[in-house]
């Protein structure tokens, strides 16, 4: 009787779980239910109901979801008028491949250092990485263009890829995931006289995956719509990412802007999709305890 | 090492040009004449600068405890459900929206005319069946900064909820479900298990959210300018126009008092987890 | 272990430091001599838009309206009048193709001279094009090219002759050839853009579009496989481009018979192709010549037998390329000129200080071009990045920027010293330096090119005592009592609404000591507001939203607006007064005493204004207010401080004043410059002897009458330059501050005492800053 209790207990609580982060996901998905229906509308339409913003009209701006009058016009002009698009579009293919790559290569030993080896100086410098990563891009923007230019990189993309391999974010994060391993494993590794690098590939890698591929996931979400570094560092428009390619959006271009986000987020929620898949294993695995 | 090629990288793009950053921040910008602490005093007592640095707090103060109350709450809820990945997606989305669009339907919320003010006006109308007008120019009122924290916890709880899956993740299961069967209930559970388990989240979240935070500039300097409305003119505001004056020696000096403090700060809670 | 590790890492940070001091200098080299210089060509006339090189190295020109003109080797010119069938002539031409004897074929859309003419055409199908052939002996006919479905298949944008007299002709997606004698148009190959280009190497036709060659044989008739350098040069050399400089690039070829050479010419310059080579060489850097200048779009090349080229741009312009011996191949100093936007006066003037210092490279930059994502204050934070790095421009534009700031940081030079010798012999008006004074330094760092007067222009009994703030709201009001219905002033949005009025009391509202005068910018806003008010009285809100949407199609009409915001609009009867800027020196001044009529109609003739007609300066909140344009500044530690000034001096000098208003850069504003300012209103002056008109009826060219200025008037002009010493610089802050919060005040949300308060707020942070 009990168990039955409790099971039923567990499922209304479940029902109410559920429906308490569908709740959530809808307030945040609602504004974002603009772009669809908006990349579809044309000039005219969004003049309309958006004319109480842009102009001295009166009454309230008022959204349809669906447009009365659809249009490709916008993924027209995007996708088969502007050459340009197809060029930054693999622009930000690219280095945010080179990004995320290099970002693995390097960041994830020095996470594992920090996770895995006491040294001196290591809460400092861990601390340091911290605070480097928090700081405002503005701040570093002079510096970093100085260095950039007596290395001869300035308007290359190496300008754009290389800081951001180094970024300190991503060791940030795997530090977590590696942290949740467990000490005794990688003593007992040791003591059956497995070297670092081995203790590393076989223990640290497969553990530690979770916090990998967060870290990956929040890499790309970051460098995806990455807007200052290129501008400042990348002076060829034809080096620039999909990011630098809207103008500061009047409201007049609504519908253009809406029809280069539905196109910008696709790949994006392929990346979640993905990310999800693998964070889900991750998950499973720890669970199980090795 | 392992540490190394990474260090090296941080050096020269990162550890180099902050040691620069220092030493500009010694110097009178324009004529490169060494002023020693003059620049940090000027910074101390400048007006925009305790303007901003209040309005930081403020902001930081609501907003991160905000989003991480409530990405946590959410990542509890969402631990076991069947859908977890579609909403989890779903509530990651606002991160993938390029900055210029989300400004964009930011600015069609919350204008004067915009939806929100003619959604109230609609819900007072039909509640009370007068016309009554609720229009508030948000983002020059008291309200602005309701909005960016609004918007902020908008675009970032999926991020956060990400993350906390990920730690709640890394508890093992069986302790919960031994005492699940031994009777304990949802606080208990709470209390006990999770809480400790998730205190190494606690730090990293925190500290991203306080990075988020920081990075959220660019969309409020968009929505309301470089002279925005006076609660929600942050640090940010101030590093850059000061940028636009050439006023390097201010902004160096200001960054290295912010770098201070937040390693101050970040080691403290180190300790407090201490790994 | 650790200890290793830890020399490695020194190591690694010795290295890194070694690597930023610098790559290794270079060693001493001898400098090489030779590259590609260009000079004008004067043209036998104006108007044309189409040039068609001969093998011969005589040339054809042709555009709409002027005569088919063939210029012969050694310069004989002979024209080819096109006065039959007038219809054909003043139809609008938008295609061409020219044979080497003469023949022309080209497409072009008819003119309606009534609605219902329009719509029967348009009724049948799309108003697509109809073309013509007029053989090289004059007999000409018509080509209905598609056969029957013509109106509805797309249009043919480029014709070409080939040697052997086949024709050719491209639309955007196909390639045909046309025979003439039928009519018929036969597809050859479908192509993936536009091809706009032709040209043919022995039996090869070559046909270039944005993306790839093609290769197609005219005697099998059928395409070759492609040509992967040639495929290579072209998607680098157009696609590569994004945005500003796509229009009107194109890659010409000239045949040099003997060794098969093709020549490319683009914007980045000339490049040499042997047929069925591997290599594509570049002989001339587009940066050092013509080519490079954006102004001008390249459209055919003729290569000549001793290594000459000319190039002909649209536009009606027509360079010679020659190699010059005495020249240093690459130049061995830049000038580094910087604008926010930009300008097409200092490009030009960029060009013509490259050709007069020929080891002179000009480099000249934009912060902001094109649409993008780049903001002002983005734009702003890359140049100061690069000043604080220590990349000082030479020359900066400062139009748009805060001159303030950089004068106080040390980053620009003073300029007293430097205009000093101008000033004394009077060269230049001197109360438009003087008004760019800065108070604090009492220093000028700034020297405006042209500017802009303000000016009203009107009937007495709606201009009088129209002095000042307060007078424009009377005048309005007057009006306004006249003419309750329908719009009063050309203000369509609220910003027309600041455009106007924000010049005239800028300069008011910050006192001596710098700080904001809240009184005066509380009365702007009252009187703004006071005037939208007037203005929205006579319109409801849906009226206005068509209104504003009437003006955006350019359907608007004026006829019922008070104050119209340009004299042309008075001029040619559309608004009661106009309230505007004095942008060029001929136009503008003429058309303060000269009125059109019949604007809509075929023929136009001027008359003399009424003597109730009066005009005068427009004055606001503060004095005696010019507009200033391209505002030059030199830096301070500029890599080339000489050559900076040299350019200042280039665009000082009476050359560069006239010369580019005489290109036809009609609004550049009024120069500073007395003497070209007076060349400029001379009425002897040969520019104005060629005006064209046309009547419906026959080509002859007439002369619109204009009534040319008195002595007097002339010199209340000059009187008025002189007087004019209060600057105003667009693009400050505290403008950007008054035009948000103003918005918000005409929109009624804020008082005007309020609004004044709120911009206080905003400067005062600014100012704590």
């Amino acid at each position: 009787m009990r168990e039955r209790y409790r099971m039923r207990k567990k499922k209304r609580g479940a029902w109410t779980a559920t429906a308490v982060c569908l709740l959530a996901a809808a307030l945040i998905c609602a504004p974002l239910l603009m772009i669809p229906g908006g990349s579809l509308m044309d000039h005219a339409e969004i003049k309309q109901i958006l004319s109480p913003i842009l102009e001295e009209g009166k009454g309230f701006a008022v959204w349809h979801l669906l447009p009365f009058y659809p249009t490709l016009d916008h993924f027209y002009r995007l996708l088969i008028e502007s050459p340009a698009f197809y060029t930054l579009f693999w622009n930000t293919v690219g280095m945010t491949a080179a990004i995320l790559g290099g970002q693995l290569v390097v960041g994830l030993p020095s996470a594992w250092a920090f996770a895995a080896f006491r040294f001196r100086g290591r809460d400092i410098l861990f601390g340091l990485y911290v605070v480097l990563m928090l700081l405002p891009f503005q701040v570093m923007l002079l510096p970093q263009y100085i260095v950039l230019q007596k290395l001869h990189l300035y308007n290359h993309f190496a300008a754009v890829i290389l800081p951001a391999i180094f970024s300190t974010f991503p060791v940030f994060i795997m530090y977590r995931g590696f942290t949740q391993i467990d000490g005794e494993i990688l003593e007992a590794a040791r003591l059956d006289g497995a070297g670092e690098l081995q203790i590393f590939l076989r223990i640290g890698l497969p553990l530690g995956k979770m916090g990998i591929q967060a870290a990956m996931v929040l890499s790309f979400l970051e460098y995806w719509n990455l807007v200052e570094q290129p501008m400042a560092f990348l002076e060829e428009q034809a080096k620039w990412p999909l990011s630098l390619y809207l103008p500061q959006i009047t409201i007049s271009q609504a519908g253009f802007a809406f029809a280069v986000a539905v196109v910008v987020l696709i790949p994006a929620l392929f990346v979640f999709a993905l990310g999800q898949d693998a964070l889900e294993e991750g998950i499973a695995y720890i669970g199980v305890k090795a | 090492m392992f540490l190394l090629p990474g260090f090296s990288g941080v050096m020269l793009f990162y550890l180099l040009p902050f040691f620069e950053v220092v030493r500009r921040s010694f110097v009178k910008s324009g004529n490169g004449a060494f002023v020693g602490a003059d620049n940090y005093r000027m910074v101390f007592t400048n007006g925009a600068f305790q303007l901003a640095a209040r309005n930081t707090l403020l902001y930081l103060a609501a907003g991160v405890p905000l989003l991480m109350g409530i990405s946590l709450f959410l990542s509890l809820l969402l631990r076991n459900l069947f859908l977890r990945r579609k909403l989890v997606s779903a509530m990651l989305l606002p991160m993938a929206v390029p900055a210029a669009v989300m400004v964009l339907t930011l600015q069609i919320l919350s204008d004067k005319q915009g939806l929100i003010n003619g959604a109230l006006t609609k819900i007072s109308e039909k509640i009370t069946a007068l016309p009554a007008f609720v229009s508030i120019d948000y983002l020059n009122s008291e309200w602005a900064i309701v909005v960016v924290v609004c918007s902020f916890l908008w675009k970032n709880t999926g991020y956060m909820v990400i993350l906390w899956l990920a730690g709640l993740g890394a508890l093992p299961k069986e302790v919960e479900e031994a005492a699940q069967v031994d009777g304990a209930n949802k606080w208990q559970n709470w209390h006990y298990i999770i809480r400790p388990g998730l205190s190494g989240s606690f730090f990293t979240i925190g500290m991203l959210s306080v990075l988020q935070i920081f990075k959220s500039y660019r969309e409020v300097w968009m929505v309301a300018g470089s002279y925005p409305q006076e609660q929600i003119y942050f640090l940010q505001h101030l590093l850059q126009n000061w940028y636009l004056k050439l006023e390097f020696d201010r902004m160096a000096a200001l960054t290295v008092i912010l770098s201070i403090v937040l390693l101050v700060v970040c080691l403290l809670l180190q300790r407090r987890q201490h790994f | 272990m650790k200890r290793k590790g830890r020399v490695l890492l020194y190591l690694i940070a010795c290295t890194v430091c070694a690597a930023l001091s610098g790559c290794g200098g270079g060693k001493e080299e001898e400098i090489p001599m030779g590259r590609y210089a260009d000079r004008e060509v004067k043209l036998p006339g104006a108007g044309y838009e189409y040039m068609h090189p001969c093998p011969d190295g005589g040339y054809w020109l042709f555009g709409n309206g002027v005569d088919l003109t063939h210029v012969a080797a050694d310069g004989t010119v002979s024209r080819e009048k096109w006065g039959w069938e007038s219809n054909a002539n003043i139809h609008v031409k938008f295609s061409y193709g020219i044979s080497d004897e003469g023949a022309v074929i080209f497409g072009y859309t008819p003119m309606f001279y009534s609605d219902e003419e329009y719509e029967a055409y348009a009724a049948e199908g799309d108003s697509r094009y109809l073309y013509y052939y007029v053989s090289e002996t004059g007999e000409r006919h018509p080509l209905e090219l598609y056969g029957a479905d013509y109106r509805k298949a797309t249009n043919l944008e480029q014709f070409a002759f080939a040697p052997d007299g086949r024709v050719y002709a491209a639309s955007d997606s196909c390639v045909y050839r046309i025979h003439l004698e039928s009519g018929e148009t036969e597809s050859l190959f479908a192509t993936e853009g536009q091809v706009r280009e032709f040209a043919f190497v022995g039996d090869t036709m070559l046909a270039v579009d944005g993306e790839k060659a093609y290769l197609y044989d005219m005697a099998g008739e059928r395409l070759l496989a492609d040509n992967t350098v040639l495929n290579d040069f072209v998607k680098s050399h157009r696609n590569g481009r994004i945005a500003l400089t796509v229009v009107g690039q194109s890659a010409e070829t000239a045949q040099e018979d003997s060794a098969e050479v093709l020549y490319l010419a683009c914007r980045t310059g000339l490049y040499r192709y042997v047929w069925g080579g591997s290599v594509i060489e570049q002989i001339a850097d587009g940066q050092m010549t013509a080519l490079g200048d954006s102004q001008y779009n390249l459209y055919a090349l003729q290569g000549l037998d001793d290594g000459l080229f000319r190039v002909y741009f649209s536009g009606n312009y027509m360079v010679e390329m020659y190699y010059d011996e005495t020249l240093p191949m690459k130049p061995s100093r830049e000038l580094a000129v910087y604008s926010l936007e930009e300008n097409g006066r200092v490009r030009y003037a960029g060009r013509l200080f490259q050709k007069e210092h020929p080891d002179v490279l000009v480099r000249y930059e934009t912060g902001m071009d094109g649409d993008n994502a780049v903001s002002r204050e983005d734009a702003l934070k890359n140049l100061n990045t690069r000043i604080l790095a220590g990349d000082v421009p030479d020359v900066i534009i400062l139009d748009g920027m805060d001159i303030e700031q950089y004068a106080d940081k040390g980053v620009l030079k003073e300029l007293d010293g430097m205009l000093a010798p101008y000033m004394e012999e009077g060269v230049l008006y001197q109360s438009i330096p003087e008004g760019m004074r800065m108070t604090e330094k009492n220093r000028i760092f700034g020297v405006p090119m042209t500017v802009e007067l303000p000016i009203y222009l009107g009937e007495k009994k709606y201009v009088e005592d129209m002095q000042g703030l307060a007078g424009i709201v009377s005048a309005a009001e007057r009006a306004r009592a006249e003419h309750p219905e329908g719009p009063l002033i050309d203000t369509p949005y609220q910003e027309n609404l600041f455009d106007l009025l924000i010049p005239l009391c800028l300069p008011a509202w910050t006192k001596e000591d710098g700080s904001l005068d809240g009184d005066s910018l509380a009365a702007f806003y009252q009187a703004a507001e006071r005037l939208w008010e007037l203005d929205s009285e006579g319109m409801s809100d849906e009226e206005r939203a068509r209104w504003q949407q009437d003006v955006v199609n350019e359907e608007a009409d004026l006829s019922n607006i008070m104050f119209g915001q340009y004299e042309d609009y008075y001029n040619i009867g559309e608004t009661w007064v106009a309230l505007g800027y004095l942008k060029n020196a001929w136009y503008g001044v003429t058309n303060l005493h000269t009125r059109m009529e019949n604007y809509r109609n075929d023929y136009s003739y001027y008359k003399k204004l009424e003597d109730e007609v009066v005009y005068g300066r427009m004055t606001g909140q503060a004095g005696n207010i010019y507009r200033a344009r391209t505002i030059v500044g030199l830096c301070e530690q500029a890599k080339e401080p000489e050559l900076g000034e040299a350019f200042l001096e280039l665009l000082l000098s009476d050359t560069m004043m006239q010369k580019w208003w005489l290109e036809g850069h009609f609004d550049g504003g009024l120069p500073i410059r007395k003497d070209s300012f007076a060349s400029l209103l001379d009425i002897n002056n040969l520019a104005f002897a060629e005006i064209k008109g046309w009547t419906a009826n026959d080509i002859s060219a007439i002369y619109k009458d204009s009534f040319w200025p008195t002595e007097e008037e002339l010199q209340w002009l000059y009187d008025t330059m002189e007087e004019s010493d209060c600057c105003y610089r667009p693009g400050t802050l505290l403008e950007k501050n008054v035009r948000e919060v103003g918005a918000r005040v005409l929109e009624g949300g804020l008082t005007p005492e309020e609004g004044a308060k709120e911009v206080e707020r905003k400067m005062a942070i600014a100012m704590e800053e």
